[in-house]
């Protein structure tokens, strides 16, 4: 499968292990929910006095089916997201599209750029993973603009270069650097 | 056609008193071909082009987005027995609304502002200066990735960067919305490749145009 690789995502990779912490987090409630209700059943059969009924064996394996096919379809679709993540940090602007069947592209000028911060949740410090935020002004920049699931060198890497980038756009001392050569079409 | 980077470097050099030359020279220090920057100080011979909808037009095929998706909803609903009367009932309002909506929706990139009129009964226009633009969404659901249509949308911070609008329900109304509404401009029921290409036109609008205010926080 084709990866959407650009200069910037070389330089400062997203981890695989990104693809591992999307799938816990995607599977963990039906985990929890199907080991509930499997628990619960076990304990009701468990604890009658008739024994252990020819059926059981079924419906144990058809919750684990059912568990295992769940983790394999989330894994897939994630691995399918991973590949398909695509951030670049132009000269001017910064873009991120991500989303493999409805995708949505957010491109934003390093003028209009807010806010610049790196956080983890709770899973991120299981897997020693950072989240890269940046933000303009507006509520949807706040939702779609962040690249996460980062390793520490490569978020330090990249909150470093945003931040340089944004403050040599704003600082109004600087001449603008003449355009790049571009190859001709 | 000069190249509109190169015409954007030197309309910002001008504006601060450099000469053509020493402007000539930097550019050939950074490997351009001299035909080319020739060409680009020449004002005669450009114009900026102006975008309309009838360069990159809502497609036909939008006129149908909903009436198709509300069929659809409704045939699998009665493949499993149900079926939802009011649902059909939007149907000639769709069929109706739309194509007015459509043919009364009118953008075009000018110089300063991004003009957006709109409006079948009461009429509204926006203009939005390029400077305050704060970023650009190209968004594709399920039916625009099955028939390669793209929505754009332009965003600035007015309205609290959309805050009063924000939730569940007016986002999800806004995303199929037209023209503007709140703190952006929405075009849906463009070509995948329309929206690209007007995206590169406004990006490079938002170039010429910068804000000379600095807003940036950082």
């Amino acid at each position: 499968m084709s990866m959407a690789m650009s200069k910037t995502r070389e330089l400062f990779p997203l981890s695989s292990k990104k693809v591992l912490k999307k799938t816990v987090l995607g599977t963990l409630v039906w985990a929890i929910l199907l080991l509930f209700i499997y628990g619960i059943f076990a304990f009701i059969l468990l604890s009658s006095a008739r024994g252990i009924p020819d059926y059981f064996w079924i419906i144990t394996l058809a919750i684990f089916g059912l568990l295992f096919l769940i983790i394999l379809i989330t894994y897939l679709y994630q691995q399918w997201y991973y590949n398909l993540y695509f951030y670049d940090l132009t000269p001017d602007y910064v873009v991120i599209k991500k989303g493999p069947i409805t995708p949505r592209e957010i491109t934003i000028p390093y003028e209009r750029i807010q806010d610049v911060y790196v956080d983890q949740d709770l899973l991120d410090r299981f897997f020693g993973l950072y989240d890269v935020h940046l933000s303009s002004a507006t509520i949807s920049s706040g939702m779609e603009a962040h690249i996460d699931g980062v390793e520490k060198p490569a978020a330090d890497g990249l909150r470093a270069m945003l931040l340089q980038m944004v403050s040599e756009r704003i600082s109004k001392k600087s001449a603008p650097v003449p355009p790049q050569v571009q190859p001709q079409v | 056609m000069p190249n509109l980077e190169l015409v954007n470097y030197i309309k910002s050099q001008q504006a601060k008193g450099v000469s053509p030359q020493e402007i000539t020279d930097t550019l050939l220090k950074a490997g351009w071909q001299n035909a080319l920057i020739s060409e680009a100080l020449n004002p005669v011979q450009y114009s900026n082009t102006i975008s309309t909808e009838k360069d990159y037009p809502i497609t036909t095929l939008w006129l149908f987005k909903a009436p198709i998706i509300i069929t659809l909803i409704s045939l699998v609903g009665i493949i499993f027995g149900y079926y939802f009367p009011y649902l059909l009932i939007t149907l000639p309002f769709y069929l109706i609304a739309n194509p007015l909506t459509r043919k009364n929706f009118h953008y075009s990139t000018e110089d300063k502002f991004f003009l957006v009129k709109q409006g079948v009964i009461s009429k509204k226009q926006r203009n939005l200066p390029y400077g305050v633009i704060q970023n650009i969404l190209v968004k594709q659901d399920w039916f625009d990735r099955v028939f390669g249509l793209a929505t754009l949308s332009v965003e600035n911070a007015s309205q609290g960067g959309g805050k009063g609008l924000f939730s569940r329900q007016s986002d999800k109304k806004q995303g199929d919305s037209v023209g503007s509404s709140g703190n952006k401009v929405n075009i849906p029921g463009l070509k995948k490749a329309d929206a690209e290409a007007l995206k590169l036109v406004i990006l490079q609008r938002m170039k010429e145009n910068p804000l000379e205010d600095n807003q940036s926080g950082l």
